[in-house]
């Protein structure tokens, strides 16, 4: 006790200096240091067990950030009641700068009321308080919304909890897999496996603006590409296109669709918008041109190609129609996927027969590799631009293919969980 | 680099092997089709029954390799795909599927570009050899239909290949 009162007065002493530091994450290129973060146990008069239950979800949600790290509370010196400021003094010395408290209760008519707040443990300030209600059975929604508010309160980035994973979930040997479209919330729960068409699903897109996934698929021997509404349960094929279409991606709007068709053997880049079905011709080259993704302002588009020998990436003006290659490292470039955020855009990097996902600024400056495996392949965006998810498979015969998420500075490498094998997986926006 | 161009020569050179096998051996080459009937006797190219599929399949050869992010045809594969074209023409089938494929080494979607382009490689020198265009379908299946899976060079040489398939003999 003697050594905690020394260093209490320490930090009493300095507390006027503290009491003004930002409680932000500071994020520099490569360099996080996580907010240390205290969850007092959820309370509950009337729903001891939602309250478990959420208690853990929270716990997990900004735990996997990478940018929270929530002490365990079996450290805490005291568990202040909902609404009770906490006592700087039995916080400070763990290191931690901000508690949060949350109550649910639920009522005869089925609903569950959830309460949160979050105390700054520098100034004992609150800095945030809200109430969710919502019928009991969706409570994992408004835990992950309270994630997402408390999040963003100490981040100052929009959250990601609250929205979908949809993926290919793969059953069977190697040679012959079984490739089924699955979806499931960010923490794994709430597992499906979604009607498609074809018999072998591949790289499926969320649309970033409402419940739409493009995904191609072989049936028989057409590949195509699909459009499965997911609030009506409809799918429909996409253009009218004489040959092999793939490589789907959502534009900003999520009202055009680029892919890819190949004609005569040879790839170009398409762009159909969805409700008028107009096609248009975005590349021509006799190199194979695939993998386009859309910036946010739709001005520009990145793509794959090989027309200068070897796979690399390369954006297109839309406005002058000047292509120009932006990716000059050693090894081969693809999957181009650009950031909602438009700062960056993150691709598979293939060199000396392994691959890694990695970032570059959109002008093809300051490129980053934030995994590298036997096969690390396709990334795609958290909503807010801060997280990658991509898949990796094992090698060999038995090597078992899993979902991964990274933040973008590649710290905190994480395995996300799904039931069996996974990959190409697709990140939906935050849910309304 | 040079450590893969090593192994894709090691792999090439595995490759010329595994191909000049399959052709047959001997006098059961190609050159058995510009004497039909000469010493076929009772059967085919390969000792299989003359016009079957297997014969296609196995006496002639029905798969032809690429390397590694390669779609132009090796020496090898154009006497392959000779001996295929004189096949056809001598047995007319209705049909023929060119099904093009990759090795697990590159990215899904690329692999798709990659594996449709070898098999229009394929369509186009059957087709100057001679085989009707219409008969002729063409499909990319890039990495999704491996035929062999470990993680070596001698697995992911089988992988790239074009296997053409008859169909409505």
């Amino acid at each position: 006790m003697k050594t905690y009162q020394k260093i209490c007065l320490i930090f009493l002493l300095c507390l006027p200096l503290l009491a003004h530091a930002q409680l932000r994450v500071r994020v520099t290129e490569g360099q996080v240091k996580p907010i240390r973060l205290a969850l007092i146990e959820v309370s509950s008069q009337s729903a001891q067990g939602l309250a478990k239950g959420l208690d853990s979800l929270i716990r997990y949600d900004l735990n996997s950030s990478g940018l929270i790290d929530v002490l365990q509370p079996n450290s805490y010196l005291e568990n202040p009641a909902y609404g009770t400021p906490p006592t700087l003094a039995n916080w400070q010395p763990l290191g931690v700068e901000a508690v949060v408290q949350v109550n649910v209760e639920a009522n005869q008519t089925g609903q569950v009321d959830v309460r949160y707040m979050v105390w700054n443990a520098f100034n004992g300030r609150r800095m945030k308080e809200g109430r969710l209600a919502v019928a009991r059975d969706f409570w994992r929604r408004i835990g992950h919304r309270v994630s997402d508010r408390i999040y963003k309160e100490l981040t100052g980035e929009d959250g990601y909890f609250d929205s979908k994973i949809v993926y290919v979930a793969e059953t069977g040997p190697r040679r012959q897999r079984i490739k089924r479209l699955a979806i499931m919330d960010t923490d794994g729960e709430n597992h499906n496996i979604l009607r498609s068409r074809g018999d072998s699903v591949m790289t499926p897109r969320y649309s970033p603006v409402d419940q739409k996934v493009a995904y191609m698929a072989f049936e028989g021997r057409q590949l195509k590409v699909y459009v499965a509404d997911l609030t009506t349960g409809q799918t429909e094929p996409v253009g009218a296109f004489e040959g092999m279409t793939f490589a789907p991606r959502f534009d900003a709007t999520g009202q055009k669709l680029l892919l890819s068709y190949a004609q005569r053997g040879n790839t170009d880049i398409y762009e159909i918008d969805l409700r008028t079905k107009r096609q248009t011709r975005l590349t021509k080259h006799p190199g194979i041109d695939t993998s386009a993704s859309a910036s946010p302002d739709g001005q520009s588009l990145v793509f794959n190609s090989d027309r200068g020998g070897s796979q690399q990436l390369y954006v297109l003006n839309r406005g002058t129609g000047e292509i120009k290659r932006i990716s000059f490292g050693r090894g081969n470039y693809a999957t181009p996927v650009w950031s909602p955020r438009d700062d960056l855009i993150a691709f598979t990097k293939i060199i000396r027969g392994r691959f890694s996902i990695g970032v570059m600024r959109p002008d093809g400056s300051n490129e980053r590799i934030l995994s590298t495996s036997f096969l690390d392949e396709g990334p795609v965006w958290s909503p807010n631009g801060r997280v990658l998810m991509f898949y990796r498979q094992a090698p060999g015969e038995d090597g078992r293919a899993q979902l991964y998420s990274v933040d973008i500075t590649g710290r905190n490498l994480r395995q996300v969980p799904i039931p069996g094998e996974g990959s190409d997986p697709a990140w939906s926006p935050l849910l309304p | 680099m040079r450590y893969l161009s090593k192994l894709s020569i090691i792999g090439m050179a595995i490759l010329l092997q595994a191909c000049a096998g399959m052709v047959g051996s001997g006098d059961e080459q190609p050159q058995a089709l510009n004497a039909p009937g000469s010493e076929v006797s009772g059967g085919g190219i390969g000792g299989f029954t003359a016009g079957s599929l297997q014969e296609f399949d196995e006496g002639v050869g029905g798969t032809v390799y690429f390397g590694l992010n390669e779609y132009n045809l090796t020496a090898e594969a154009e006497q392959i795909l000779r001996a295929q074209a004189q096949w056809l023409s001598r047995y007319n089938p209705s049909k023929i599927v060119i099904e093009g494929h990759a090795d697990e080494r590159g990215t899904r979607e690329y692999n798709l570009a990659l594996s449709v382009r070898r098999a229009n490689s394929v369509r186009d020198f059957l087709v100057a050899e001679g085989v009707a265009a219409d008969i002729i379908e063409t499909v990319g299946y890039g990495k999704e239909r491996p035929v062999s899976v470990c993680a070596e060079e001698r697995c992911y040489a089988q992988n790239r290949r074009s296997a053409s398939v008859i169909e409505g003999l």
